[in-house]
């Protein structure tokens, strides 16, 4: 499990989880953000123009001269950034469609251990008439969110 | 749910009512067949000196002999007590021949095996001084001790089952021990059951939430990049400030440094 942490859940790659911790801690992992890579080499990039500007191609008027390529830049990351949100949300809509299943699963086993409980306590009840035994009445169950 | 029993059926034999038998430990039960087990031993060290004088010195079959009629002599006195306690109960399924049946099988065999002791003599044996008196006595009589012996000890250790099976036999509170342990099973299988279907919600809810938090994430990492796009751009600014050295310049190049780098999305 640890190694499929590392590992970008993508709508291709999502993998069926054993367990339901393992479904519990999965999450569409991304936006690759990286400032100690990403940084550098931008800051070398702006440091590089303007020393090739400076002194004579720039006056004070020139505050904007680098902006486009910045804002380009920024730009096609966002695109990025946009795009692997648009990947993650079939992932997800897939991790709650499994949740959903196991609930399904898990409600299905409840009802039929519920079922088997009321047989047996009926049985029990049985049992002790015939031994003359006085009838046990349940005790009140105090209701919860969990237990409505 | 109720837990109110339905009418119990008039037919049901009034004799099996014995609560007081649901509550016994184990150790009652097994006090009462560790005096019958020491009665079979003796029973069956008895009945091995018999038989092995019909098969000589064939000791396997003479093993499985005894232990064939040992089985057949504790079912059916055990059989008979059974039908004991049927009777004693009032229950409809007791049958007097049937008891009388297996009680003259259970004498058939004490008594077969008591007249091959004392027709069919053993030479010698004995221990120490008892040998020595039996030599005395004389062998028929020492044969008919032998056989008396063994028969007193089928008819107890018969008659010890006898009376147990009579005393324990309840179906009645053999149905309720094994309703107590179904439901017992049945009470942790929906606790576990109940568990895990909470435990599934749970994961349910994470998941359900994870959208919010996937456009949390996604604001985040787009205000980052914008943010490092404002840095560049002020790193530009400055740098060329820098370059100029004028003081003006440097106003001039510091008094907007937010560039349009991410357009409001149509």
């Amino acid at each position: 499990m640890r190694r499929r942490d590392t590992r970008r859940l993508t709508d291709r790659t999502l993998p069926w989880f054993s367990s339901l911790r393992e479904l519990d801690r999965a999450r569409p992992y991304g936006f690759g953000l990286d400032p100690r890579v990403s940084r550098a080499a931008a800051d070398a990039a702006v440091r590089d123009r303007v020393a090739a500007l400076l002194p004579g191609a720039v006056d004070e008027g020139s505050a904007a001269v680098l902006d486009p390529g910045i804002a380009a830049r920024t730009q096609g990351r966002l695109t990025e950034i946009d795009t692997e949100h648009l990947d993650h949300l079939p992932v997800i809509d897939r991790l709650v469609g499994m949740a959903r299943e196991r609930v399904a699963t898990a409600d299905a086993a409840h009802d039929a251990a519920l079922h088997r409980l009321a047989v047996a306590t009926a049985d029990l009840a049985a049992a002790r008439a015939r031994l003359g035994l006085p009838a046990v009445h349940p005790v009140a169950t105090p209701t919860t969110e969990e237990n409505p | 749910m109720t837990l109110v029993p339905s009418r119990s059926v008039p037919s049901e034999p009034p004799g099996y009512r014995q609560p007081h038998r649901v509550h016994e430990t184990g150790l009652d039960a097994v006090r009462g067949w560790l005096l019958v087990l020491l009665a079979l031993g003796a029973d069956l060290a008895a009945l091995r000196s018999v038989l092995l004088l019909l098969f000589g010195d064939e000791e396997w079959v003479a093993a499985l002999a005894v232990i064939g009629i040992l089985a057949a002599g504790v079912g059916a006195a055990h059989h008979a007590g059974v039908q004991m306690a049927r009777a004693r109960a009032g229950d409809p399924d007791y049958s007097r021949r049937g008891r009388d049946a297996v009680i003259a099988s259970w004498l058939a065999i004490g008594l077969g095996a008591t007249a091959v002791r004392v027709f069919l003599p053993i030479d010698g044996g004995g221990i120490g001084r008892f040998a020595a008196a039996a030599e005395a006595a004389g062998p028929h009589l020492r044969d008919v001790l032998a056989a008396a012996l063994f028969l007193a000890l089928h008819l107890a250790s018969g008659i010890a089952v006898m009376a147990h099976t009579r005393t324990h036999h309840n179906p009645f509170v053999r149905a309720l021990r094994r309703a107590v342990r179904v439901h017992d099973r049945a009470v942790r299988a929906e606790a576990r059951t109940r568990a895990a279907a909470v435990r599934a919600r749970s994961v349910l809810a994470q998941q359900t939430a994870e959208p919010a938090r996937e456009r949390d994430r996604w604001e985040t990492a787009r205000n980052s990049v914008v943010a490092e796009g404002y840095e560049l751009a002020c790193l530009a600014r400055e740098l060329i400030a820098t370059g100029l050295q004028d003081a003006p310049a440097t106003d001039a190049l510091t008094r907007d440094p937010r560039p349009e780098l991410d357009p409001p999305r149509g």
